[in-house]
């Protein structure tokens, strides 16, 4: 038992230290990250910790909890805000990806690996959050202590607004043909588009309000594409 | 994190659901209860949202981006006669719904607003992570009343 509290506890500080280091980083506008430094770093302070128990595990805890939500952004070495540049985002997924590869390691400790794997796995998920508009959108709400509540009925959108999601779910359910279908497939991206410029606008003047209710709404037209694309599919396979 | 899994469940039981819906539901350890209404919806349809004796309740889910319709035919004693959904939405989310429209029938208005969803996600055995779905046909049946009674309202006005 003490065994698994000490390894979140360890884990928990890990996680603060690399966040710090690489806020600072994008803060003093370095663009190049260097992971190999922050796991040599977080490495020297594991060792220390081990030795002389919990007391600087502790202090570290106090500033992370109660669960403070990982920023995918620091992973990425960017800002956080909507608007992404989708290439940016792709080269620093490939340079970390690359840095952090099992066979440059293989030389190296067996906590350093375990540590790259680790940052591996971190950057993967950070890099499927950010990259996908809606996801972003939830993941900058969280860290803004704004997430989205399971409970939230039909407030957050309105019922106009349902009575519209409610009517192409009907449509889509009675289209037969991949024409129709794929009219509402173009009707459907060009309301995404035009909620995604909302959340730009929203998130950009802090507005967290409306960036909620957007992002509410882009779950709505998610959904309305997959079940779109379902359908196609479900067509096809008949 | 909830509202992925639960779009992967939904996704997952609609794909299992066109070879074999049972068994599929069943291994993935659902409650007969759940599988029963989900195989065989009941008052699955819509009535005349414009009719003033009827009540439209239309709810969705931020999470998950699905949606539901609970529409109830009220008399003139306040007894609902009849009751109709429509839901857009995972298998735990159209038992909900049907379950719903069984129970308000034969009910005054008054008695369906003490419905819980405690009540509809315990007779349905729902997962935690499915407990939104019973949260969301109980926010229907009071939208449903809501609409009713301005509607009544509005109707008192006019004969005033």
């Amino acid at each position: 038992m003490w065994t698994v509290l000490r390894t979140t506890r360890t884990t928990a500080t890990r996680f603060t230290r690399r966040q710090n280091q690489t806020q600072t980083a994008t803060a003093v506008g370095t663009t190049t990250l260097q992971p190999d430094r922050w796991m040599s770093s977080a490495a020297q302070q594991e060792d220390p910790r081990d030795e002389d128990g919990y007391s600087d595990s502790c202090t570290d805890l106090r500033h992370s909890t109660p669960q403070q939500p990982v920023n995918h952004f620091a992973t990425m070495g960017l800002t956080p805000q909507f608007v992404v540049d989708e290439q940016q985002l792709k080269q620093s997924y490939k340079r970390l990806m690359t840095s952090l590869h099992p066979d440059k390691h293989t030389l190296k400790s067996q906590s350093s690996q375990d540590e790259s794997h680790d940052l591996a796995s971190r950057v993967t998920l950070a890099y499927d959050v950010l990259r996908q508009s809606l996801s972003r959108a939830s993941h900058l709400l969280e860290l803004n202590g704004r997430g989205m509540e399971d409970t939230a009925s039909g407030k957050l959108v309105g019922a106009c607004f349902l009575m519209h999601v409610m009517d192409l779910r009907e449509q889509i359910d009675e289209a037969n043909d991949d024409a129709s279908l794929k009219k509402l497939w173009d009707e459907n991206e060009v309301r995404s588009q035009q909620v995604c410029d909302g959340l730009a606008e929203a998130f950009a003047q802090e507005d967290f309000d409306e960036a909620l209710r957007l992002t509410g709404k882009l779950q709505y037209w998610n959904r309305v594409q997959e079940t779109i694309r379902e359908k196609i599919g479900s067509l096809h396979d008949a | 994190m909830l509202s992925f899994a639960t779009r992967t469940a939904s996704r997952s039981l609609a794909a299992h659901s066109v070879a074999n819906p049972l068994t599929a539901l069943s291994r993935r350890g659902y409650h007969e209860n759940i599988v029963e209404h989900y195989e065989n919806p009941r008052n699955v349809g819509s009535l005349d949202k414009n009719d003033e004796s009827v009540g439209t309740g239309l709810v969705g889910a931020p999470a998950c981006g699905d949606v539901m319709k609970l529409q109830i035919k009220v008399d003139e004693n306040g007894m609902i006669t009849e009751s109709k959904f429509k839901t857009f939405g995972c298998g735990s989310a159209i038992a909900s719904s049907s379950v719903a429209t069984e129970w308000v029938k034969g009910k005054t208005v008054d008695d369906i607003l003490a419905i819980q969803n405690a009540d509809i996600a315990a007779h349905l055995k729902l997962p935690p992570v499915k407990l939104h779905c019973s949260m969301l046909a109980e926010d229907a049946i009071k939208a449903a009343v809501a609409d009713w009674k301005v509607k009544q309202s509005s109707k008192k006005q006019e004969a005033a």
